[in-house]
């Protein structure tokens, strides 16, 4: 009887020994990805070229001086004893150029320029 | 004494067999699977530079992380008035909260391609806090936001219009 008490042991111990218990891991170890666009506008950059320079013209300008005012669109007023001769004033003008539609948001020029014996004075700004 | 080298004999013999015992134990024993959550990426914002204008020499355009940009070098300049609005390309990682990822960027160039030669793209970075450059990444609750910064090349005399590149910024990630 201890025999078989004996052997069931040596067995039971021999399966024992050997069992262990079953364990999965499902590790997802695979690579994901995802794409994105890429853009950028590119547009025509601006710049202003002269077209017409600003001209006075020819004038007298008398005992007293004056002043010489030409507009936008070249008409030229004159005040005081300044008498304007033959010779065509003209408006400075310019052409800006870019992208078409676009805006530009300002325009700047300088208040005065000083020539040798007179001052200009940009009445618009 | 016989009886014992018997019984220790026999006792060794299934101790070397255990593994087709460890096959027949199965039914019996327990069985535990750890699943983990796929990781995942999607997309979540695109890469634009925004406007500039090409001038008579190269430039760089660099974008930051905050969706930015500033010129790098050279001719190129930004255009902010009436302009496409930049942005930085922004991926969003989800997946077991608290895991660690590893974050792939093209190493490679990339060329935009518009009506006339193409721009390339690269310098590559990502960021997961929107500042610093990093390569890895913790998977946060409800997803890690990674953001992409970059690097563009506006050759000299660009011609107007828009250049893009559909699908190549690609960035990959997968658990550590």
């Amino acid at each position: 009887m201890k025999r078989w008490i004996l052997i069931f042991f040596v067995i039971f111990t021999g399966l024992v020994a050997s069992f262990k218990p079953a364990r999965a891991q499902v590790h997802t170890n695979t690579e994901v990805a995802a794409s994105a666009m890429l853009s950028i506008d590119v547009v025509v950059p601006i710049a202003a070229r002269e077209t017409q320079a600003l001209k006075f013209g020819s004038f007298f300008p008398g005992t007293t001086g004056g002043t010489i005012t030409i507009t936008p669109s070249g008409f030229v007023n004159t005040t005081s004893g300044i008498m304007i001769t033959a010779s065509a004033p003209s408006a400075g003008i310019f052409t800006i150029s870019g992208q078409g539609d676009a805006t530009y948001a300002s325009i700047c020029q300088p208040d005065r320029l000083s020539l040798p014996t007179m001052t200009v004075r940009v009445p618009w700004k | 004494m016989n009886a014992s080298i018997k019984l220790f004999t026999l006792a060794a013999i299934l101790m070397g067999f255990g593994v087709r015992v460890q096959a027949q134990s199965i039914a019996f024993a327990t069985t535990t699977v750890d699943l983990i959550t796929p990781i995942a990426i999607t997309k979540t914002a695109e890469m634009h530079f925004g406007t500039v204008a090409a001038s008579g020499t190269p430039g760089t355009i660099i974008l930051a992380y905050n969706s930015t940009t500033t010129v790098g070098t050279g001719g190129a300049t930004i255009v902010t008035t009436g302009s496409s609005e930049p942005s930085t390309a922004k991926f969003l990682v989800t997946g077991l909260t608290g895991e660690t990822f590893s974050i792939g960027l093209p190493t490679d160039d990339l060329v935009l391609t518009g009506t006339t030669d193409g721009m390339k793209a690269g310098t590559f970075r990502a960021s997961t806090d929107g500042t610093n450059d990093v390569n890895t990444g913790t998977i946060a609750e409800g997803g890690t936001t990674i953001s992409i910064k970059a690097i563009l090349t506006v050759p000299a005399n660009a011609v107007a219009g828009r250049y893009a590149n559909a699908n190549q910024l690609i960035v990959k990630v997968n658990y550590n």
